[in-house]
């Protein structure tokens, strides 16, 4: 007789489900550590070269090069490492350690055959002199190396390291820089080598540490990018935060506002100034969602999520879930509030510190520095909603979040530079308010049917589906 | 007339007693055409025939329960529900009595996929009551789970494409049942139910037994398939079994005392009557025509034997059939070795009519039985049966209520030492074999000849369709 059909397999439990996503999230709230720490690099590089009595131009060349060549990495980088986390998580969560440390050099490659290439014209079309070409480039490569290793720190976990790296990093790269400068060699060149050997050490420690954790690993280096087919999602997250974070700065180096430096090297003094000191800002959510949000709202959302994988009852489920959702709602309103706490402070008395000591800051700079920290701070709450959607596997709310600030602040940025200037930095703020809007309202709906979305949504099989990507790394790899 | 025979898991995929009785009985009726509409649980083995098929078999409607996980979700999902779907939706959640002809329009052809309901915010809610009401201490995950995986087949089979015919004909109910009684209702159509074995008690120890069921969900189960057998019986216009002994089970689980009829089994007697008995000799040789799995219980018969082999030497036990069951065929190969016992052949399918030639009497030790046809092939041949007391065998080797005596032997199934009685006298006593031969003989000719029984599915046809009219005109 025909059986009774069969068991649909709960795919659910073999996934391991949410609880693994959790790790990926780190990434993207301690990366916000080391770009702080960038941006304290690259005020020590400032403050030694002004020492030194470089001139304006010096200054000016010796900041962009930096930036540019820290940054655009970052940006590179954000395309691949929420996935990245993502496989990495799921490779610790199935005891195949050896398949990390793979990924590591297989991304690696990856980017920078893509990323090298792409530098090396832009300093050629730029013109720069051959010597800060050459340092330039290795301060690419190097920082490349670094966003990436940072990724994979993280994932273990080891936040500890990640400071002690990037800290020691920055302190030997200005002290080595400074020591060059004052043996009177080139001020330029001194702290670019300076910069270069702060990544250099970085770059060393975090390989040891990873060499520590992982063994050598087996295995395709490439086998990572099927998570990318797996997860879309989680690229698109990470590169529209990233892109939505510096694009603001982008178009004001473009802008009537932006000077040449040298070659394409452009900057915006006025815009970018109180855009950093304002992103320093944010900050204190950053500490805020690790060590209060995470701690409070997590054991919950890990009760919920085991009790629907491990066999909880309705009414169980459902206290946890009442429970869940109000230590989110608090944590989240506590964060928003500390954060506005911060601002309102900066806006007010650190403005006003800085309007008095002079720092070279204009009126219109200290206007534009308020809008950036309201922009920013509205940001940072946008970013932590949405990293609770990550949590909820809505990954559909978190990428349409980071669009919506993404676009907001390249449009609402792109229109402010037709108006006066007192209106920029309100395209960010616009950006920041709208992604806060969009994924608060976006939390509310999702968390309210969330037993629909994470159990009815859930796919009856799973086809098995070879997107365009795995089948590319399947023929790379056979073909070796 | 054309007819459209609804079959489970059994014709034309598998050997067996059904697929025996419907290869039989449609080449029986060459003024018919006949629709076969099958049911299996794998894809793959659909096109896979153990029969050549009839020449009045005009279509095969294969449909299997996996191609349920092929569906595909479409791009915007169907996820809302009037009250009266909703209603019907969950009442077939708790098994009980939902409105069939609103599930039939509902999941139709182009109209809802199942997975769109599985995936509905008005399913969890459903299943929110269902399971406050009902199982409030149970996962409420695992619950989901069972549900989807419970009735995704079901409304898979509700939901695909329908033959249509001038009458329709379950062999039995469960998924077959369903379908035949879903037809009749959309084609407004008669719908015969004939039963052999009683499909929901089969689930119903299949299930209990099973350990891929979690216990706690096995009662949830059962009744699905007790709903759909209160459906075939409802919807039926005539209703058959093979004994008395079926019809009042049948009776219990919910079907009208009034649609119930009996139609024995048949089988071409005379075809058998033609063997010759089995020249004289030494030895003693006991034929077992069964397939080998556990539901036949072959172990018994080989524990038992190979006690027999301590007094008789000279006996031999044949047994001939296919395997169904590789794993329990290896235990026994197991078991023989294990005790030593010598002259035990396991030969595989042969043919049973030049096999019989061999043969002194048959044994049948089956768990679970309904009208076998082991054991009418072997009355017809004149050789007497030893043979459990499960489904009708006591009705084939005693009489129902004739007095030709007795054709063999009946003990209780699994009575090691009862069987072993029974086969000793039988070896002791060829003059016994011979007289019992000679009444089961008498026996199959009077009652269970092919020709009558496919006369009195005629009838039951015919009563059937008095029924449908009566039923559209009232």
């Amino acid at each position: 007789m025909a059986g009774i059909g069969f068991e649909l397999k709960r795919l659910f439990s073999k996934e391991g489900f949410l609880l693994k996503l959790r790790a990926n999230l780190y990434a993207s709230v301690v990366v916000s550590g080391p770009m702080l720490l960038g941006a304290i690099l690259l005020l020590g590089v400032k403050y030694i070269s002004g020492l030194a009595g470089a001139s304006r131009h010096e200054q000016d060349l010796l900041i962009v090069v930096i930036t540019y060549s820290i940054l655009f990495p970052l940006l590179l980088t954000s395309t691949i490492s929420y996935v990245l986390s993502r496989y990495i998580a799921d490779m610790l969560f199935e005891g195949e350690n050896r398949r990390i440390l793979p990924s590591l050099y297989g991304s690696l490659s990856l980017l920078l055959i893509v990323g090298a290439p792409g530098w090396a014209v832009f300093l050629y079309l730029s013109k720069l002199p051959i010597e800060y070409s050459l340092l330039s480039f290795a301060l690419f490569c190097e920082s490349l190396v670094v966003w990436m290793q940072i990724n994979y720190v993280t994932a273990i976990k080891n936040y500890k390291s990640i400071l002690i790296g990037f800290a020691s990093g920055v302190l030997a790269g200005l002290l080595i820089g400074y020591l060059f400068v004052r043996l009177n060699f080139d001020v330029v060149g001194s702290l670019l080598v300076g910069a270069c050997i702060g990544y250099g050490i970085m770059l060393i420690v975090y390989t040891i540490v990873l060499h520590k954790y992982f063994p050598m690993g087996s295995g395709s280096s490439l086998k990572f990018v099927e998570w990318i087919d797996k997860y879309p999602a989680l690229a698109f997250v990470g590169f529209f935060t990233t892109l939505g974070l510096f694009i603001h700065l982008m178009l004001m180096w473009a802008s009537p506002w932006g000077v040449q430096v040298h070659g394409l090297f452009y900057h915006a003094p006025p815009h970018d100034i109180p855009a950093i000191l304002a992103f320093l800002t944010i900050l204190v959510t950053t500490v805020n969602f690790v060590t209060s949000v995470e701690v409070n709202f997590y054991p919950r959302y890990r009760l919920y999520f085991s009790l629907l994988n491990e066999g909880g009852t309705l009414g169980d489920i459902r206290k946890v879930y009442l429970e869940m959702l109000t230590v989110l709602k608090h944590e989240l309103f506590y964060l928003a509030q500390r954060q506005m706490f911060v601002t309102v402070i900066a806006i007010v008395v650190i403005a006003g510190i800085i309007d008095n000591i002079g720092l070279g800051f204009t009126t219109m700079m200290i206007g534009l520095f308020r809008v950036l920290c309201v922009g920013y701070a509205l940001f940072a709450i946008g970013n932590s909603v949405m990293l609770i959607l990550l949590y909820f596997a809505d990954n559909k709310g978190a990428v349409f979040s980071a669009f919506v600030f993404c676009i907001i602040n390249t449009l609402g940025t792109y229109y402010t530079l037709s108006l006066p200037e007192n209106y920029y930095g309100f395209g960010l703020a616009a950006a920041g308010f709208g992604m806060s809007v969009v994924a608060l309202l976006r939390l509310s709906f999702y968390t309210k049917r969330l037993e629909y979305f994470v159990l009815c949504k859930q796919p009856i099989f799973v086809a098995k589906k070879m997107g365009l990507l795995t089948r590319l790394v399947h023929k790379f790899d056979s073909a070796n | 007339m054309n007819i459209c025979i609804i079959l489970e898991g059994s014709y034309p995929y598998v050997r067996g007693g059904v697929s025996t009785w419907v290869n039989g009985y449609i080449r029986a009726l060459p003024e018919h055409e006949f629709i076969l509409w099958t049911i299996t649980d794998l894809e793959s083995k659909q096109g896979q025939f153990a029969y050549n098929l009839p020449k009045n078999v005009v279509a095969v409607n294969e449909i299997s329960l996996d191609t349920a996980l092929k569906i595909r979700v479409r791009k915007n999902p169907k996820t809302r529900f009037s009250d009266r779907e909703r209603e019907s939706l969950a009442q077939l959640i708790r098994c009980g009595e939902p409105d069939w002809q609103v599930l039939l329009t509902l999941f139709s052809k182009q109209s809802r996929s199942p997975i769109e309901f599985f995936m509905s915010e008005e399913f969890l809610d459903i299943l929110k009551e269902f399971c406050n009401d009902e199982y409030p201490y149970v996962g409420f995950v695992d619950m989901f789970w069972t549900i989807r995986s419970m009735f995704l087949p079901l409304l898979y089979l509700i939901g695909g494409s329908m033959p249509e015919a001038d009458l329709y004909h379950s062999a039995s109910t469960g998924y077959a049942g369903v379908l035949g009684a879903l037809a009749s209702k959309k084609f407004n159509k008669p719908f015969v139910l004939t039963e052999h074995g009683i499909y929901t008690r089969e689930r119903e120890e299949e299930i209990l037994r099973s350990d891929w069921v979690v216990p706690y969900f096995k009662s949830l189960w059962i009744s699905m398939f007790y709903m759909l057998s209160r459906l075939a019986y409802d919807s039926a216009h005539a209703v058959t079994t093979l004994y008395d002994r079926a019809g009042l089970i049948q009776q219990e689980i919910g079907c009208a005392a009034d649609k119930c009829g009996i139609v024995r089994n048949g089988i071409f007697v005379d075809t058998f009557g033609a063997i010759p008995p089995k020249s004289s000799g030494d030895w003693v040789d006991i034929g077992a025509i069964v397939r080998i799995a556990p539901i036949k219980d072959i172990k018994t018969m080989i524990y038992t034997f190979s006690r027999l082999k301590q007094d008789f030497t000279k006996v031999r036990l044949h047994i001939l059939g296919g395997i169904d069951d590789e794993e329990y065929h290896q235990e026994c190969l197991d078991l023989i070795d294990y005790l030593d016992v010598k002259d035990i052949s396991i030969t595989g399918l042969v043919n049973i009519k030049e096999y019989m030639q061999q043969l002194d009497f048959t044994i049948l030790t089956s768990l679970s039985e309904g009208q076998p046809l082991a054991i009418l092939e072997s009355l017809a041949a004149r050789r007497p049966v030893v043979a459990t007391d499960v489904g009708s065998c006591r009705e084939l080797i005693e009489g129902r209520g004739d007095d030709f005596g007795h054709a063999g032997i009946c003990v209780p199934p699994m009575h090691q030492t009862e069987l072993l009685n029974a086969l000793v006298d039988m070896c002791n006593n060829e003059e016994m074999r011979l007289t019992m031969g000679e009444v089961g003989y008498k026996r199959v000719k009077a009652f269970y000849e092919h020709e009558k029984m496919v006369a009195d599915y005629q009838n039951i046809y015919q009563k059937a369709i008095k029924s449908w009219q009566e039923s559209a005109s009232s």
